[in-house]
């Protein structure tokens, strides 16, 4: 816990350093800088002027020194992503893999009705309004809400640091945490209609998206190498769901009352340089979540976990580029693995003054792997394989054959998924996909036998980016 | 204590370029051999972009991202023509030095006067450029104008130098001086082309051969059957010859070949990476043979 601590006052000593940097830069280095601001002004401003008149765009100024050529003229970069979808799921139920999608709190609201953010019939299922740009010469601004028919919500709102020496970077606000390759994609960005299983179960519908800092550091060698740590809040309903407070319901449980934060992570990526036909990069990830708990109030008891959790994942992403125009021949491979642990306390109250405590440990994993290929101009096609649960052993309140309560994790078996797309992009900033996908459940545990039929979906998508859409990342 | 080992560190860091080598990371070759024709010794580049591929499509990769986390300096062609991955790739690098509105950071397109600056900002009309044609590398004269603007750049960086970027300048312009009036000379009489892109409008404009249309109907857009079928109707019975880099697709030039019998063309736009300036001119040279072409 201390060392925690120690990491949260680094970060938060980088951040008010970031401004205290910027101050001596001037104070140490101003002869070259300034100067050369100045000289360059002169000519620049000549240069620049006939062009301002010609096109009527202003350029835009930072702070007085030279105009900032960055390609666009627009700050703050304004774009609207319409992602609208038609689906149907047209056999067996598209329910949460046993095991998972908060199966320990079985019938407790979440459970049946889960699918993946995608509902039957057409559905708008998000506008995306995005803005950025630079707010000042030290940070810039991401802020992206999503709007979808009953809310608005802040998916991202950050900044980052833009002058910070020697290859550091800080990030703060709310945003997609860089562990893994996928998570940090918006949803418009997705190879396919859906994330894949083991992001949606592990981390939750929206991947692990949470208010905290971020520090980054990129090495200066010739492969790219970039190492960092979040330190994050822990509103994560998988990692770090808390349920503190005193629960008195004839029988009394209270639960402590955890500061945040409450999750922290560490990434690394590597890739190395394979010319300009290829392109590779693997990553690792890791978090800790040092309270996780959760209360499951019944007519006659409290079920009581607590306990931490902790996760680590590699990542592995292969691109070629063909060189042919329009993405024709290019194919990209890639594949993503995330194991969790629970660690934790398990009490059952049942009214009567009798406390059932067990003490286990949850295991659960899983993986995909994709592959994507544009089998000609503005076309490509996918196919994705999920595996959830290689290792699934879980907790979940019941009782065996025998009528005796359940005491410990036990198996839920895998579950795979099987996806393929095809899309057709008239430009980048349009696309329109159609994907079919079949999910073959896990039989459940020994005890609790789930029988779900195989379930079938199939998606047409629409996405449209409107405005000044900024490029993607690797 | 912590502003005196940052202050300390950012005195490092200043003092570090100027005993060094100017690292630049080029976005495209033709970029590079600018870069290193100007620069000389003083520079030491790497380039992003390679010579048979459209700069356009590119997607930000981690070796873009290395190279800039090293480089002293982005010399890029501009006008948005690396948008959909120089941005990303100079946020993943982290390099403060090539951020857009540093001394770092050099848009060619910036220092020369763009065909078709400010155009409706309107995407029905194709991938448009309100900013301007980005492609001025194609005019050798315009290359040789922005090779005098990095000059004065570069000096920014190793003053000591800067007369040897301005000579290497000067002489850049003089070897372009002494080409262009035999090029042209040579397509004084040029029927006039059919280009794929508007990617070579420069060079047409410089040799004042005509265009008469694109296989594109719009910027981005590949040709359509309709759009063809237009471009055939409208030049039946001219002559010209159709022109196509060689990474875009051939079809719309060989269905005009087979409909109005123009001959097809189809060339390089960037020196392979590493190639001197006679490469450039080179590119150049087969541009004056196509347009010239006798059995256009």
């Amino acid at each position: 816990m201390r060392a925690m601590t120690t990491a949260a006052t680094l970060a938060a000593a980088m951040l008010f350093a970031a401004p205290a940097w910027a101050g001596s830069d001037s104070e140490t280095g101003p002869s070259m800088d300034e100067a050369l601001a100045q000289a360059d002004s002169a000519d620049a401003d000549a240069a620049t002027a006939a062009q301002q008149q010609a096109t009527g765009v202003q350029a835009l100024q930072i702070d007085g020194d030279m105009p900032i050529d960055s390609g666009t003229a627009f700050n703050p970069a304004i774009s609207i992503i319409l992602d609208s979808l038609y689906s149907q799921n047209f056999s067996g139920e598209d329910a949460d893999p046993p095991g998972f999608g908060n199966g320990h709190d079985h019938g407790h609201g979440h459970g049946d009705g889960h699918s993946h953010g995608i509902e039957d019939g057409f559905q708008i299922r998000e506008v995306e309004a995005i803005f950025s740009g630079s707010v000042d010469p030290y940070f810039d601004l991401v802020t992206q809400f999503g709007i979808t028919e009953n809310d608005i919500e802040i998916e991202e709102a950050f900044f980052t640091t833009t002058n910070l020496p020697a290859g550091l970077q800080v990030k703060g606000g709310k945003f997609f945490s860089d562990i893994g390759y996928t998570n940090r994609k918006h949803t418009h960005d997705w190879d396919f209609t859906d994330q894949p299983l083991v992001i949606d179960e592990l981390f939750g519908e929206e991947g692990l998206n949470e208010l905290g800092a971020q520090v980054a550091w990129v090495a200066p060698t010739q492969s790219y190498t970039r190492l960092g740590f979040e330190v994050l809040e822990g509103d994560n309903e998988e990692l770090s769901p808390i349920d503190g407070g005193h629960y008195d319901d004839g029988e009394s449980v209270s639960l402590s009352d955890p500061s945040s934060p409450r999750l922290f992570t560490a990434f690394g990526k590597w890739g190395p340089d394979l010319g300009y036909d290829n392109a590779l990069q693997l990553g690792l990830s890791a978090g800790y979540a040092p309270d996780w708990q959760r209360v499951d109030e019944h007519s006659s008891r409290f079920d009581v976990w607590e306990g931490d959790a902790w996760f680590i994942g590699a990542d592995a992403v292969f691109k070629h580029d063909a060189g042919r125009s329009h993405g024709q021949g290019n194919w990209t491979l890639q594949a993503e693995y995330f194991l969790r642990e629970i660690d934790y306390d398990f009490v059952a109250t049942d009214g009567g003054g009798n406390n059932a405590t067990t003490s286990d440990t949850d295991q659960q994993d899983g993986l995909y792997i994709q592959g994507l290929y544009g089998f000609a101009p503005r076309w490509n096609a996918g196919l994705r394989f999920d595996a959830l649960g290689l290792t699934n052993d879980a907790f979940e309140p019941g009782r065996d054959d025998d009528g005796e309560r359940i005491r410990e994790a036990i198996d839920f078996g895998t579950t795979y998924r099987y996806s393929a797309q095809v899309s057709y992009l008239p430009t980048e900033f349009s696309r329109l996909r159609f994907q079919l996908s079949q999910t073959d459940f896990s039989d459940g545990s020994d005890y609790d036998d789930h029988g779900y039929d195989d379930a079938w979906r199939a998606d047409l998508q629409f996405t449209f980016a409107l405005g000044v859409h900024g490029a993607h990342d690797f | 204590m912590r502003t005196s080992w940052i202050g300390g560190f950012a005195l490092l860091l200043a003092a570090l370029p100027a005993a060094a080598e100017i690292r630049i990371a080029a976005t495209t070759p033709n970029m590079g051999l600018l870069a290193e024709t100007i620069g000389g010794d003083a520079v030491d580049v790497t380039v992003m972009a390679p010579h048979d591929r459209d700069a356009h499509y590119l997607e930000a990769r981690p070796s873009m991202m290395a190279a800039l986390r090293r480089a002293d300096m982005v010399v890029s062609v501009g006008a948005e023509l690396e948008v959909g991955w120089l941005p990303a790739a100079i946020d993943g690098a982290a390099n403060p030095d090539v951020r857009a509105g540093g001394r770092g950071y050099f848009e060619g397109a910036r220092h020369t006067d763009l065909i078709g600056v400010g155009g409706a900002a309107d995407r029905a009309q194709g991938d448009v450029h309100p900013e301007g044609n980005p492609h001025f590398y194609m005019d050798p004269e315009r290359f040789a104008e922005v090779g005098e603007a990095l000059a004065d750049r570069l000096a920014r960086f190793d003053e000591d130098r800067a007369d040897g970027f301005h000579a290497n300048a000067a002489d850049l312009a003089a070897a372009v001086d002494e080409r262009m009036p035999a090029w042209r000379e040579a397509a004084t009489d040029a029927p006039g082309v059919v280009l794929y892109h508007e990617d070579s409008d420069y060079l047409m404009a410089a040799l004042n051969v005509p265009i008469h249309g694109f296989l594109e109907p719009l910027p981005g857009v590949p040709p359509t059957a309709s759009h063809l079928r237009e471009l055939v109707d409208g030049l039946q019975g001219e002559r010209g010859v159709v022109i196509h880099r060689n990474y875009q697709p051939a079809d719309g030039a060989e269905f005009l070949q087979r409909e109005i019998g123009w001959p097809v063309h189809s060339l390089p736009a960037d020196i392979e990476p590493g190639a001197d300036l006679d490469a450039y001119f080179d590119i150049i040279e087969q541009y004056v043979e196509a347009v010239t072409d006798p059995d256009a």
